[in-house]
């Protein structure tokens, strides 16, 4: 059996990682740094469904929907993220459209169908691999900021081509969307409280 | 040190004993493997050393163009807020309100919330509000993206050089130092010795 700090009635501050007693106070503050404490990421689970809940819903649209429309004089293209990476990826760069797929694609779905397990057990107080959801919250939290790669390219892109009548490329509506997805996604990772993994394991012990 | 200190891990809530860790080491929770604290020589200074290098290379990420694009004598260039404009004027101000926050707003922030509190630290000062400027610290830094902006920059010049000439500028070796400055600073860090250091200038 884990002691834990909520059994021993502590509370960690979660900016300066000083151990509190918690003395039943209505709002605790830190000792050391003043921050309002608190046992458990208060709303956590339902903050963090909601963020996830509209992240999955605009992944549609972000898919979809052209990122970058490009246009010359002889002909206009529109480019989703797929056909993005297909065009590097035939037109000899391979290694970037494994990045950009990789970025793009894979991370935003893995980090929807992660968060999913992550809530889903943690809401019905599973007690399956703890360690392995463990792993899977540190990997969800340090990657999810690299699939902003594709709306950078797309505003370099966009900053860079504007000559004239020439040729021109903006940004298109899916833009906006897959921009939401990824803050979204974020947000869910952080709204989510990892320590709501083990506590069904420690109740267990009990 | 104080060993006989208790510590809760922030991901998994198991409460354990300070334990003493060599000097560059790292101390991990004994249950579910989450860095607990690490015990860096030197850590504050180290940290403002490389927080003040980063901050005078953002000047110049910022001041210097991105890259430079020669198509058939039509000459372009952009800087990084270069790239904000040009998403407001085609007409996504949502966009380019998130590349202003991501690339602009919040390392500027990451670097002036650091420096407020490492400066004053280091001339033996507790800055005034110190739990609420670490706590803004806290909630600005994960947004901060200038190293997939480079990344997202180096995509689309490989896209370009296919349809014109492309000159890389100043500036795309500045957001290139500065990425490695911000993930040396830290992983310079010891928060565990920043906040002993603020606990012994309160006395």
């Amino acid at each position: 059996m884990t002691a834990t700090a909520a059994r021993a009635g502590l509370l960690l501050c979660d900016t300066c990682f000083q151990v509190n007693r918690a003395d039943g106070l209505e709002r605790p503050a830190c000792a050391r740094c003043g921050a309002h404490l608190y046992a458990r990421k208060p709303g956590s689970l339902a903050r963090s469904w909601a963020y996830l809940l509209a992240a999955a819903i605009l992944y549609v649209p972000a898919n979809m929907l052209p990122v970058i429309e490009s246009g010359s004089l002889f002909e206009s293209q529109t480019d989703t993220i797929l056909s993005g990476v297909v065009y590097l990826w035939k037109t000899g760069s391979q290694f970037l459209a494994i990045i950009v797929f990789t970025a793009s694609i894979v991370i935003p779905a893995a980090k929807i169908v992660s968060l999913t397990v992550l809530l889903a057990s943690a809401q019905r107080r599973s007690t399956w691999n703890p360690l392995w959801r463990a792993h899977i919250y540190r990997v969800t939290h340090y990657i999810g900021r690299w699939s902003m790669v594709d709306i950078f390219v797309g505003a370099t892109l966009v900053a860079l081509v504007q000559l004239k009548a020439f040729a021109s490329i903006v940004p298109g509506p899916g833009a906006v969307f897959f921009g939401a997805v990824v803050v979204l996604t974020m947000l869910s990772t952080h709204s989510f409280d990892p320590r709501l993994t083990w506590d069904p394991v420690d109740e267990r012990h009990e | 040190m104080k060993t006989n200190k208790l510590v809760a891990c922030p991901e998994c809530d198991a409460l354990q004993r300070e334990v003493a860790v060599p000097p560059h080491g790292e101390a991990a929770c004994r249950r579910c493997g989450a860095a607990l604290f690490r015990n860096k020589p030197r850590s504050l200074d180290r940290t403002l050393a490389l927080m003040i290098a980063a901050a005078i290379v953002f000047v110049g990420a910022n001041a210097f163009p991105l890259m430079e694009l020669d198509a058939q004598g039509i000459r372009t260039e952009t800087t990084i807020f270069g790239t904000v404009v040009a998403l407001q004027d085609t007409g996504w101000p949502l966009i380019a309100l998130l590349v202003l926050m991501t690339t602009i707003v919040v390392p500027f922030l990451q670097l002036a919330l650091s420096l407020a509190v490492l400066l004053p630290l280091k001339l033996g000062i507790v800055p005034r509000r110190l739990g609420l400027l670490s706590r803004a610290l806290d909630t600005v830094w994960p947004w901060g993206m200038v190293e997939v902006f480079l990344l997202g920059a180096m995509v689309s010049m490989v896209k370009l050089t296919k349809i014109a000439t492309v000159f890389t500028g100043g500036a795309l070796y500045m957001i290139g130092a500065y990425a490695l400055l911000i993930s040396a600073a830290v992983a310079a860090f010891d928060d565990r010795a920043f906040w002993e250091r603020v606990e012994e200038l309160q006395g």
